[in-house]
């Protein structure tokens, strides 16, 4: 979900942080954690490592904030040291294995508790939908998490970020149409992953 | 605004997430509810935006906000104070870039593949010259001492002698090629033909090298070296003593005589090269072969010119093979040696019978002699001769510090001769000294595959091409 937008625009609170105001800061923070959080938890699957990855994004901003001349969008420069965190922490981790969204969480000691996706309660969704919803969440984070790092980083900018895809060509350094073409593959990819969930799916709409 | 199939495509992504304007949003509408094709294709895209829209946002912990805010104030904070500036890297060395350089690339597989790759073959690139030039190498090549010269020269045309004491410059046709040898060295040759040049040229240049040496110490050597000459194997045909010069003829001062230059042609030079390597070899390994300590001193050099050229003489007139030498006198252990080492062995052989056939020698004079005479027996191809003298060597000095030179010896004399079994036996005893462990377990290979096939296996032949050390020529020719 993009960040709600009514209000002062990010730029504008980075300039009244820049001027002094902390509550900026605060403001920002609590428009911009959670789907920076999920973009990096999507990224790198692992919650523990997203919430510490999460902090140092709003660090760096903090130590980057007297740079920021405001030539480019706030969220293009935030994702864009998020991403460059992701990038530099993945490969650290290459060969860790990451925690799986679908796997069961880290709060259950006996490795039984529900997964990530189970946690998450969506209040808004109706009780048949939320019911197969709940079943096929699993297999969605599966299917995102089988993206190619290209694709997936675009996907999940686009999807659950809502940025536009000119902001995340910017964000990742290649050409429009670059974009485009890796959300094109991934769309492409998640409808092939979603054959067996068809019904499913058509129960969704 | 027109629009068809191909500019649908173009936008699909774009209606599909609300980010064209207004008017072309109405138009790629207005196309695709008339086009089936399109209506799919978006509604394809639809379906997987709803259904992925499914996945719901994770919520962070509830005490990162906190945590977080705390920690950006404190950072403020420290930056207001001036303790931590924002981000000023340390400018990075040339060095540390390319390290990062490096690093960033490494982590990923296809990079660090190609640059496993490039390294690979830089490293072949610049080891395998070397590997060429390598002494293993140049041993495995290096002719054995009658291998390398083409054409052989004369066995008896040992120039007459200068007056003792004259430097007049005295050409010396150095070092026979044995028959036998050569065949060995044909078998070699017909699968290392092309690599035996590189190593005749190498041979060349260390007999240069030993040669500058030996010119530097003098056409009178040492006491020390002399006395290693005198009693040992050695320096059996540390011979020719030439100034390094850039054509033949080479002059050279045989050891034991007064500035007499030897003049070399390229063969003779190449046959000197195995030599020179040789000694050098040697001085470490025939410790044994010194004289005692009560050994008779070196002759002076007129004295042993003078035998030499007597005995020169009298085998020139009629002296065989093997044959007793008449005129063998008290000096003839001595006079045997010097011809040995100067590379006289027909000349050498009937000195030697005649100190051995005779008490008086100690023991360690005479078991040299013994191996200076199987030596020279196999050098001038009499390899039935040499071999009854290597086992009488064996079966009189068991605690000889040379046997392992002799089994070798012995072993490549009967092989020679087609005895292969005793071969085999004498190769095995020699396998058991190190320095001759690889070789001999090479030729062993090498016989058993003769003995499978009439042709021999590749195998066999690879074993055989394969053993490092064919530092027959590198070994010291003595191994030979």
């Amino acid at each position: 979900m993009r960040p709600r937008t009514d209000g002062p625009s990010d730029e504008l609170l980075l300039q009244r942080y820049q001027g002094g105001d902390p509550s900026a800061f605060g403001e920002l923070l609590a428009r911009h954690r959670r789907p920076v959080y999920n973009f990096i938890l999507r990224y790198l699957g692992d919650k523990n490592q997203a919430e510490d990855l999460l902090q140092e994004v709003f660090l760096r901003i903090v130590q980057g904030a007297g740079d920021f001349k405001g030539e480019s969008k706030f969220t293009t420069w935030l994702y864009t040291i998020a991403r460059n965190l992701c990038i530099d922490t993945a490969r650290k981790m290459v060969f860790r294995r990451h925690a799986s969204l679908d796997g069961p969480t880290s709060s259950s000691e006996d490795g039984d508790g529900p997964s990530l996706m189970e946690r998450i309660p969506n209040q808004s969704a109706a009780v048949d939908r939320e019911a197969i919803g709940r079943e096929l969440r699993p297999h969605l984070a599966q299917a995102v998490e089988a993206l190619v790092h290209e694709q997936r980083e675009v996907f999940v900018m686009r999807e659950y970020m809502s940025l536009p895809f000119k902001e995340i060509a910017d964000i990742v350094g290649v050409p429009e149409n670059t974009v485009k073409s890796r959300m094109r593959y991934a769309l492409e990819k998640l409808r092939e992953s979603l054959a067996e969930y068809e019904d499913y799916a058509k129960a969704l709409r | 605004m027109q629009f068809d199939c191909a500019r649908c495509d173009e936008l699909l992504l774009d209606f599909a997430y609300g980010e064209l304007d207004e008017l072309t949003g109405a138009a790629f509408k207005r196309h695709a509810d008339g086009c089936a094709r399109c209506t799919a294709a978006l509604a394809d895209v639809r379906v997987v935006r709803d259904v992925f829209g499914m996945l719901p946002m994770e919520t962070p912990a509830q005490n990162l906000d906190a945590r977080i805010l705390a920690a950006a104030e404190a950072r403020r904070l420290e930056l207001a104070a001036g303790r931590a500036k924002p981000a000023p890297e340390a400018p990075r060395s040339f060095w540390t870039k390319l390290l990062d350089a490096f690093r960033a690339a490494a982590m990923r597989p296809q990079y660090a593949m190609a640059m496993v790759l490039v390294l690979v073959v830089g490293i072949v690139l610049v080891l395998a010259p070397e590997m060429s030039r390598s002494p293993g190498r140049d041993v495995a090549m290096a002719p054995e001492p009658g291998q390398a010269p083409s054409a052989a020269a004369p066995m008896d045309d040992v120039a007459p002698a200068a007056p003792a004491g004259s430097d007049a410059p005295q050409p010396v046709t150095l070092v026979p090629e044995p028959e036998a040898l050569r065949q060995e060295a044909q078998e070699s040759q017909s699968g290392r033909g092309s690599r035996a040049a590189p190593a005749r040229r190498r041979t060349a240049e260390d007999a240069e090298a030993a040669l500058g040496e030996r010119l530097a110490r003098g056409p009178e050597a040492t006491p020390q070296s002399e006395a290693n000459r005198e009693g040992g194997l050695d320096e059996r045909r540390a011979g020719p003593v030439a100034e390094p010069q850039a054509t033949s003829p080479i002059k050279a001062s045989p050891p034991g005589f007064a500035r007499a230059p030897v003049e070399l042609d390229g063969d003779q030079a190449q046959g000197l090269a195995a030599t020179a390597r040789d000694d050098r070899a040697e001085q470490q390994q025939m410790q044994f072969a010194r004289p005692p300590a009560q050994a008779p001193a070196p002759a002076p050099a007129a004295r042993q010119q003078r035998s030499l050229e007597a005995a020169t003489s009298q085998a020139q007139q009629g002296g065989s093979i093997g044959a007793p030498y008449r005129g063998a006198d008290s000096d003839s252990y001595e006079r045997g040696m010097t011809r040995f080492r100067a590379g006289q062995f027909r000349q050498a052989i009937p000195d030697l019978e005649a100190a051995v056939s005779r008490p008086g020698l100690d023991g360690s004079s005479l078991a040299n002699a013994y191996l200076a005479i199987a030596r020279s027996y196999r050098q001038v191809g009499s390899c039935g001769e040499a071999t009854r003298r290597y086992e009488e060597l064996m079966r009189r000095f068991t605690g000889y510090s040379q046997n392992a030179d002799v089994s070798w010896e012995a072993a490549e004399c009967y092989r020679a001769m087609g005895m292969n079994e005793r071969a085999d036996q004498l190769y095995r005893v020699a396998e058991r000294a190190g320095r001759y462990a690889e070789r001999a377990r090479a030729r062993r290979v090498m016989m058993e595959g003769a003995r499978r096939a009439a042709r021999p296996a590749p195998a066999a032949a690879d074993a055989y091409e394969a053993a490092p050390a064919e530092a027959e020529a590198g070994a010291p020719s003595s191994a030979h």
